[in-house]
């Protein structure tokens, strides 16, 4: 449970990290638009040549006099005409090349616009990409985190399924041992007087009593091991006379090992790891 | 995490099997009330020497082994059957000495030093420990070593009989000597405990009787017929010289001393009647104890100075007797057989050692002063003048056989006999002196 809201509210501030980054970037991708460039120049030349006869062009030339006086009257008419044309002419041109300008402008501006469009487009397209394989990634995290999870409480079923199994097992097996030590304990009554009896006679045979003052007890504790071999003897109780304690302490250990069942299973089902002994000899 | 619910699980299982209605849970208990009373088992490995060239001047161990033996309170282990003979605690296997039963090992070196004194070591080992019961180191002396041998088996004694041992001690005795003309000579001695280093006090033609240690050791009364009539003298065991005590007509004899040394218990019969005295020896001023038709004597003086007890036919036989040390009605003590006499106390005051005669049978015997109840020591058919080692634990006494008699002793229980070797003729009236606690 811990572990799933600490993963929600990380991914939560994953997102709203990179949305701020996301954010970040296109503000600074603005400023840093390029400016848009001069335009080309255009040269435009025309060039006119004529040859012609001398008489004929006097006469001509009278006659072109004439008619170029006339002409020249007509053609400053029209040359104003044209003049008039011209300016006209140029000044349509002029209104058209200014439209041109207008248009090329216009569509280097488009064009620019489309490239900017389209460089950030690419750049959205390069974060959201980014931003898209790190939400794939947080994804995967969580999943992996998910899987975890779930992983972590099957186990945990699976191991409390097994402690209990364990228990009943054990709680079976004390009924068991309860209902066997029942049936066992007649027969252990009869098993331990019986130990114990070999035991005493095996200590007391090497029990010296000799020349001790009577009247004296000493208690012992004795630890065995299985087998019977005497490890520890400890005095718990003083008789007050250290040559009794000495030879109590001494009859244990000649006595070692003490005869107790040879099967394992015995010797710890009657605890014979620890046996206590009152050295009280009668007069 | 669920390992430990599963050590929790066992170890509920084990405490209930623990509170489980047959109740293994409480440890076996089982109560020695009998035992067996042996000699105990020790084993005495014979003593370095530290000097490779030449023999030790004494066998230390063999004077230990001796005086644990004789006691009868020990058996020692054949020399030919130690498994090892270790001189110190390293070389010590346990193991080997434990296969063969046996509780205790005493081990030791004998050296020599530079000035030519001696160094003895010696350690008491338990072999089912595996540890050391007590070791000393003991400066001696050529002429001091068998006495360090006395006190090293008095020191093992103690520790593993619980009773100060009485090895180092000294008796005094009356040996007897017929000349070939017919004669005897008499002689006053002393001698260790075990009979060695024998010194002569007092020679007589005349009989020498009832030699009797003062408390601190260092005076010996004794009675002497030297003036053909008896007389009791004190005599200074180091300087030889004497006191007479009581010379009055009549009988002068058996003198016990008090236990704090300052009177003496005599048998007189200066008033007519064999009766019990007591004098004080600084003012020789008498006391009579005793009023009575038949035969007092013998006196023996209770350790806790109350007690006088003594040998009276009064009863028709003799039979032991004890009054209060400043009179009294006496009190019968001994009921058994129509013959006992010469009384000891032991050094507790709880027995009496006594000889008892029956069909013409003299042997030592013990009685329990509160039950009256006889125990008879010897099997000899002339067992007599018995007393106590000063721990109690041994009497020593005179048998009379067909080499003639001689010092025995016994262990108080009875279970151990043993001759004690003396040279020159009989020996009578042996007396064991006291702890020396120099």
């Amino acid at each position: 449970m811990e572990l799933g809201w600490f993963v929600k509210s990380r991914s939560a501030f994953y997102a709203v990290l990179l949305h701020i980054i996301a954010a970040a970037l296109l503000i600074i991708s603005l400023d840093l638009a390029p400016k848009p460039i001069n335009q080309p120049k255009q040269n435009i030349n025309i060039v006119n040549a004529v040859t012609v006869d001398k008489k004929q062009v006097e006469k001509e030339l009278q006659r072109l006099k004439n008619e170029e006086q006339q002409k020249e009257e007509t053609g400053k008419k029209r040359l104003a005409e044209l003049e008039k044309k011209q300016k006209e002419a140029e000044k349509k041109l002029a209104g058209a090349e200014k439209k041109r300008l207008e248009e090329e402008k216009k569509a280097a501006d488009a064009k620019k616009k489309k490239e900017l469009e389209q460089e950030k487009r690419e750049l959205d397209e390069q974060k959201l990409a980014k931003l898209e394989k790190e939400k794939e990634e947080l994804e995967q995290k969580h999943k992996i985190e998910e899987e975890n999870k779930r992983k972590a409480e099957e186990e945990e079923k699976k191991h409390k399924a097994e402690d209990d199994r364990i228990r009943k097992e054990n709680e079976l097996q004390q009924q068991l041992a309860a209902e066997e030590a029942e049936i066992q304990s007649g027969q252990d009554v009869q098993l331990i007087d019986r130990i114990k009896a070999n035991i005493y006679q095996s200590v007391v045979n090497n029990f010296n009593k000799s020349g001790l003052p009577t009247g004296l007890s000493c208690i012992l504790r004795v630890q065995l091991i299985p087998g019977g071999e005497v490890t520890n003897v400890t005095l718990v109780e003083l008789s007050g006379n250290s040559v009794f304690d000495q030879r109590a302490v001494t009859a244990v250990n000649k006595a070692s090992p003490l005869p107790v069942p040879d099967d394992i299973e015995t010797f710890e089902r009657l605890n014979l790891r620890q046996i206590q002994f009152q050295f009280k000899p009668e007069e | 995490m669920h390992s430990t619910i599963r050590h929790i699980n066992q170890w509920i299982l084990s405490i209930l099997l623990f509170l489980s209605p047959i109740a293994y849970g409480a440890d076996l208990e089982i109560i020695i009330d009998k035992g067996i009373e042996n000699a105990l088992p020790i084993a005495i490995v014979p003593f370095g020497w530290s000097q490779a060239a030449g023999l030790p001047p004494i066998d230390i161990s063999a004077i230990i082994l001796n005086d644990l033996a004789r006691s009868g309170r020990f058996a020692p282990m054949e020399e030919q059957d130690l498994p090892q003979r270790p001189n110190d605690f390293a070389q010590v296997n346990f193991k080997d000495w434990q296969k063969l039963g046996m509780e205790n090992l005493v081990i030791g070196q004998l050296g020599q030093t530079a000035t030519g004194d001696y160094v003895v070591n010696f350690r008491l080992l338990d072999v089912y420990k595996g540890k050391q019961i007590v070791g000393f180191s003991i400066p001696s002396g050529k002429v001091r070593l068998r006495r360090t041998a006395h006190e090293i088996a008095d020191i093992i004694y103690e520790k593993l009989i619980g009773v100060r041992g009485a090895f180092a001690t000294r008796i005094a005795y009356i040996t007897v000597i017929k000349n070939r003309d017919g004669t005897k000579k008499y002689t006053l001695q002393i001698a260790d405990a075990d009979g060695f280093n024998p010194q002569i006090l007092l020679q007589s033609p005349e009989p020498l009787l009832s030699p009797a240690w003062s408390p601190d050791g260092k005076k010996i009364a004794y009675v002497s017929f030297e003036s053909k009539n008896s007389t009791v003298y004190v005599q200074d065991v180091i300087t030889g010289k004497r006191e007479k005590i009581a010379s009055n007509p009549g009988i002068n004899s058996a003198p016990a001393w008090s236990p704090d040394g300052s009177r003496l218990a005599m048998t007189l019969s200066k008033d007519g009647n064999a009766e019990i005295y007591v004098m004080n020896l600084s003012s020789k001023s008498l006391q009579r104890v005793t009023s009575n038709a038949a035969i007092d004597t013998e006196p023996a003086w209770s350790h806790n100075g109350n007690m006088l007890a003594f040998t009276s036919d009064r009863g028709g036989g003799p039979q032991i007797y004890e009054v209060s040390a400043s009179g009294g009605e006496p009190k019968r003590l001994t009921f058994e057989g129509p013959y006992n006499a010469r009384p000891r106390y032991s050094p507790d005051d709880t027995k009496l050692a006594v000889i008892h005669g029956e069909n013409s049978v003299y042997r030592i015997a013990v009685v329990d002063r509160k039950s009256g109840q006889l125990n008879i020591l010897t099997e000899s058919r002339l067992d007599e003048s018995p007393s106590f080692s000063p721990n109690g634990h041994m009497i020593i006494y005179t048998t009379t056989g067909f080499r003639g008699t001689e010092l025995a002793a016994t262990s108080t229980d009875g279970s151990v006999h043993q001759r004690l070797a003396l040279e020159g003729g009989e020996v009578r009236e042996p007396a064991w002196g006291p702890f020396m606690n120099q």
